[in-house]
């Protein structure tokens, strides 16, 4: 009987913290409130936690300002750079919405473009982790099966793509193919799959070694059920513990990469690019650069401990 | 082992060749020529065209590589478009601003990195050790450009203690020596720290780990039993064998001594190696781009093949029969 052992306690707080970010950015957007319309007029920069009043006109506009006043007929809409006043009887809907985490430079609601943002950065991250998952397992088994040359010519193909400036490279790529996730994707993964595969190779290798699969070779197994039963095993682990820090530092290089203007066109908030928007307004506001900052920070350590708790399995 | 050092030394102008012929690829698919990226209203389409016969970049792309190959093999790297100057110049003023910089980044995330890891794994489980790791975890995950923009704000804009960008101030050329060393420290310090930090927030934890991991190992049960003193046993017999693994980073840290930090050198305009490549990748200068790609691929190479020697020099278990 083997007694069940406790499952590491960094790898639960990451999974945790995990579900608790996809619970949010799945499910979060059908809770808020459909979105206002900006209205950068009257209600760019507000602070966390403003109230603000949401008019619609007669004649199709929405305004949104957390300074409305009726006076009289009249309705008074105040923003930081204008005033506007309109008769009450154009006004056909008001209601009051909470901001929670105040406004971009736009008058954008900040939570809910931070929830549409991390659909993206997660999708890109999980989508680019896989796309090296599979090139790194692909070529990592490949160098460590085939035999002396293709192990050769594979593992210097791994020097050569490691020796590339991954950086120039993304910079250059990005203007050449289109700006979109999928090219993202595309890229982060076919750039981060050499680690991978110097570990897979490392760890068929070294289980090879071991008497156990002699044995289970020199007795006739059968070939696949010597890999499920002795090198799966062996390679799970490492694999994936691998792969969740990978995914942390994909959600970095995504963010780096949309903070440097190469990612996605801006219109697509992923949190990198919210940051380096939130930048520019630094001295003004600090809720648009620090929270998705945050956001990504939290979504990063949740990776690492997820990694690190596997390690401890 | 003689051996195979050269046969790794014998790859290496093959893949020098691989990388810079994809680069050069890459960079001529790339939409727009250099000729098309300068930022001058007053520039006729006639000049623009001139410009682009001056620097032959109206060849066919496979003729430019020919001529770029060409000269690489006589050892002349080419004259860089934007910086109209050799591409030698370019790297050679740019490469001790980025050494100088990665290399103070260097030493402070050794120093750090030791010093987080031995707290922590002085007492596991201790609330010092919980909040050095959630402290280090949370500078790991935040984005550097995050934490430079922040210092940048704190330190530069709303203090103004330090200085935000490039080496030196205006006008230091006439100071004094020692001034002008105290005004090129003052400016280091900053891009120096963001990115010392993040190094060592970063990688702190997997020392602490195998500290963890030494201690538990039967030397240090002896080392007790003889009556050391516990500062002796872990500064002397855990630190030591847990550094064994670090030699190696001399060999993994040189592309980034020679490469430097494209978003963090951009950030501060510190002029050094990052900021000439990216300035360079957005100009399309072809030139500096093939210079930068081949000396940051040198380091790679270099270094991984010096890393593995150290670790085989270090760890006897892992040199190869």
């Amino acid at each position: 009987m083997i007694a069940r052992r406790r499952l590491p306690r960094r790898l639960i707080a990451g999974s945790i913290g995990l579900l608790m970010i996809c619970c949010a950015i799945i499910l979060g957007p059908r809770f808020l409130e459909p979105g206002p319309p900006s209205d950068p007029a009257h209600s760019a920069l507000l602070p966390p936690g403003t109230m603000l009043t949401v008019l619609e006109l007669d004649d199709g506009r929405t305004l949104v300002s957390p300074l409305v006043t009726t006076v009289g007929n009249l309705v008074i809409v105040d923003g930081p750079y204008s005033r506007e006043e309109i008769p009450a009887t154009s006004v056909s809907s008001r209601r009051v919405v909470q901001s929670w985490l105040g406004t971009d430079r736009y008058g954008r609601d900040l939570l809910r473009l931070m929830l549409l943002g991390g659909r993206l950065s997660l999708m890109i991250a999980a989508l680019g982790a896989l796309v090296s998952l599979v090139v790194g397992l692909a070529i990592g088994l490949s160098a460590a099966t085939g035999g002396r040359w293709i192990d050769a010519v594979l593992m210097r193909g791994v020097d050569a793509m490691m020796a590339f400036p991954t950086l120039l490279l993304l910079i250059l790529c990005a203007a050449v193919l289109d700006p979109g996730p999928a090219t993202l994707v595309v890229l982060l993964g076919l750039t981060s799959w050499m680690g991978l595969a110097r570990l897979v190779r490392g760890q068929v290798l070294s289980v090879r070694e071991r008497q156990f699969v002699m044995a289970a070779r020199v007795s006739g197994t059968p070939w696949y059920r010597v890999w499920s039963w002795h090198y799966l095993p062996e390679i799970r682990g490492p694999v994936a513990q691998d792969v969740a820090l990978r995914l942390g530092d994909l959600v970095l290089a995504e963010a780096t990469l949309s903070y440097l203007g190469l990612g996605l066109p801006p219109t697509t908030p992923t949190w990198g690019l919210l940051v380096s928007e939130g930048h520019r307004v630094m001295m003004d506001a600090w809720w648009p650069a620090t929270l998705p900052g945050l956001a990504i920070a939290f979504l990063v350590i949740c990776f690492a401990l997820i990694g690190d708790g596997i390690q401890e399995l | 082992m003689t051996r195979i050092v050269l046969r790794r030394l014998a790859v290496i102008p093959l893949l020098l060749w691989v990388v810079a012929t994809v680069t050069f690829a890459v960079v001529q698919a790339a939409p727009g020529t250099y000729a098309d990226t300068i930022d001058n209203p007053r520039l006729t389409p006639a000049a623009r065209l001139h410009i682009k016969t001056l620097y032959g970049l109206d060849q066919g792309s496979f003729d430019q590589y020919l001529q770029w190959l060409g000269a690489l093999v006589q050892g002349d790297l080419g004259r860089s478009f934007l910086f109209k100057q050799p591409v030698t110049d370019v790297i050679t003023t740019a490469l001790p601003a980025t050494m100088l910089l990665a290399g103070t980044a260097l030493v402070m995330d050794l120093i750090l990195r030791i010093l987080l890891a031995l707290i922590s794994a002085r007492r596991p489980g201790s609330w010092v050790d919980r909040v050095l790791t959630v402290l280090s975890l949370g500078v790991y995950g935040l984005p550097s450009f995050w934490l430079a923009g922040l210092a940048i704000l704190f330190f530069s804009l709303k203090l103004s203690w330090l200085p935000a960008s490039h080496m030196a101030s205006v006008g230091a050329d006439g100071w004094s020596l020692g001034a002008r060393w105290v005004d090129f420290i003052r400016h280091l310090i900053l891009p120096a720290s963001i990115l010392g930090i993040v190094g060592a927030a970063s990688t702190a934890r997997y020392l602490r780990a195998s500290l963890l991991d030494v201690r538990k190992s039967p030397h240090i049960l002896a080392a007790r039993a003889r009556g050391l003193s516990e500062k002796r046993i872990l500064w002397v017999h855990t630190l030591r064998p847990a550094l064994g693994p670090l030699v190696t980073l001399i060999g993994l840290s040189l592309p980034i001594l020679v490469g430097g930090s494209v978003v963090v050198e951009t950030i501060f305009s510190w002029p050094g190696m990052g900021r000439v490549m990216w300035q360079a990748a957005v100009a399309r200068d072809i030139p500096v781009v093939m210079g930068c790609t081949l000396i940051g691929a040198l380091a790679v190479i270099i270094g991984s093949l010096v890393a593995d020697l150290l670790y085989a020099w270090a760890d006897p278990r892992v040199r190869p029969q």
